[in-house]
């Protein structure tokens, strides 16, 4: 799994799975670059879907930059304005960057946060195969 | 005019203390909670975000629960606290085509690829109220679905435009793609100007206000500005993803997913001399489940791009000033609410210059009079 991808797992998952995760972890020391804050991100579209670029509206966002273990930097982006979440977010990409917590973190944090969102996945598929529908026509006066 | 006017501050204070109360109601009713609302009250969260211009689920149901379940109000709440944000920057342009579908639907072709998906809706059920002792569909684990036997994909798959469709065959023009270049205007840094480019009309309608929209849509519906039936291409509601590239990283990271509708309205269009018959799409993106708002905003932006083209403007939902300038619920809200403040010193020279003229009025006739005679 690749940086950008733990990233955007970190960002999407439950917070409190991310404080969970805290739990029995060595090291772990960080410094504050920037934030934990909250601010917007503009959420452009295209017309058409395909044509033009747009400003659909903004979205609330929380960011976090962090210095972990003294020299991995970790950054957190992360949907609503939840800091805590943000800064956790930063704190695990940077303990995912440090060889010594990357393997571990690989064999427990990121499987849950894997099997959380397949599950969701999974969930939403249901959805989709129960409601999808096949309309005929019907000829008229037969 | 508008003169300051002074006193009344106990009043207007315990005015404020009754709203809050009333609010409340009864202490011994349970007090509602955020996220009951966030669940049970989804839809109307959604058309305040998407009113709101602002996609924050936290402050669209707080802003909800403090305006009493006043629309417009919670809209202007959101609308407000956006100000006291900073903004990042822009994320990438968001993949409709890769939108993690639950619902799509086509009321122009039966079979589309990759189906039809109804999700959840109300459009085949009998909209009667469900009271508590009545008759009604339970909600819940008792209530299970019934098992279709269809598999269940493993993943999302893209779903490719019928707009697309209808291009390939030769029926609708290829949209034009981004120019190189091409900025992109954005109405919250600068003031709604007309004409305004496609843009800056599809941001100001996927935050107009819906009744406004749904009515000036339905105008078009009934003759003034659409000449032939529209058809339902497509509408999608799902969620895409929203990436950014923060400009620490240097490449770019799934920041969330959003839930928006999409719509695609397929337009009749006999041609002129220089262009053949064909088909025209009217767009409509907006946060949220808004089908209802997505709709309307298609047959506008169709509408609107007709106008742009033959310069006709007749009717009022053909006109950019007329549906752009009236469309924001803020606004509009501001201005005819403003006249509850007080404008007493204003009305008073009202009735002076009245006075005035009624006097002259007077004279004049009888003048008139005397000269008649």
């Amino acid at each position: 799994m690749d940086r950008e991808s733990w990233i955007g797992l970190l960002g999407s998952a439950d917070p409190a799975d991310l404080e969970a995760g805290l739990e029995g972890l060595e090291g772990g020391e960080y410094a504050r670059i920037t934030g934990p804050e909250t601010g917007m991100l503009m959420v452009q579209a295209k017309a058409d879907g395909s044509g033009s670029r747009f400003n659909l509206g903004e979205m609330t966002v929380s960011k976090c930059i962090l210095e972990v273990q003294g020299k991995f930097m970790g950054s957190g982006w992360v949907m609503g304005s939840d800091l805590r979440h943000a800064e956790l977010a930063a704190l695990f990409d940077g303990l995912l960057q440090d060889p010594a917590h990357h393997d571990h973190l690989m064999t427990t944090l990121i499987p849950r946060l894997e099997e959380k969102e397949r599950t969701r996945r999974e969930r939403l598929l249901k959805d989709v195969s129960d409601t999808k529908v096949e309309f005929f026509t019907l000829k008229r006066g037969e | 005019m508008y003169v300051a006017v002074k006193g009344g501050e106990a009043a207007v204070e315990n005015s404020r203390r009754l709203a809050a109360e009333s609010r409340r109601g009864p202490q011994e009713i349970p007090e509602i909670r955020p996220e009951q609302m966030a669940h049970q009250l989804g839809l109307a969260v959604d058309r305040v975000m998407a009113e709101g211009a602002l996609y924050d689920v936290t402050a669209a149901v707080r802003a909800l629960k403090q305006a009493q379940g006043d629309i417009v109000e919670a809209v202007f709440l959101v609308r407000a606290f956006r100000t006291t944000l900073r903004r990042f920057g822009n994320s990438k342009p968001v993949n409709t085509e890769e939108m993690k579908a639950l619902r799509r639907i086509s009321g122009a072709f039966k079979d589309i690829p990759g189906g039809q998906i109804l999700g959840a809706t109300c459009d085949y059920t009998h909209r009667l109220i469900e009271f508590e002792d009545g008759p009604g569909l339970p909600e819940g684990p008792e209530n299970p679905r019934e098992e279709t036997g269809r598999p269940v994909s493993e993943d999302w798959e893209p779903l490719s435009r019928i707009t697309d469709m209808l291009v390939r065959q030769g029926l609708m023009q290829p949209g034009q793609g981004e120019l190189i270049g091409e900025k992109t205007e954005d109405l919250t840094r600068q003031p709604l100007k007309v004409p305004a480019k496609r843009s800056i009309r599809l941001q100001a309608l996927a935050r107009g206000d819906e009744g406004f929209l749904l009515g000036s849509a339905y105008s078009l519906q009934r003759g003034f500005g659409l000449d032939h039936h529209p058809f339902l291409g497509e509408l999608r509601v799902g969620f895409v993803e929203v990436r950014v590239t923060p400009p620490e990283l240097g490449f770019d990271i799934k920041v969330g997913e959003l839930r928006v509708t999409e719509c695609f309205m397929i337009n009749r269009s006999n041609g002129t001399k220089q262009e053949a018959p064909g088909f025209e799409n009217g767009y409509g993106l907006v946060f949220g489940r808004n089908e209802r708002k997505a709709m309307s905003i298609s047959l506008l932006d169709r509408a609107l791009q007709n106008s742009e083209k033959s310069g006709d403007e007749k009717y009022p939902a053909q006109s950019q000033e007329f549906i752009l300038c009236h469309s924001d619920n803020v606004e509009s809200s501001g201005f005819v609410q403003h006249l509850k403040l007080p404008h007493y010193v204003d009305f008073q020279s009202e009735m002076v210059s009245i006075r005035n003229l009624r006097k002259k009025h007077r004279q004049t006739r009888k003048k008139n009079n005397g000269a008649d005679l």
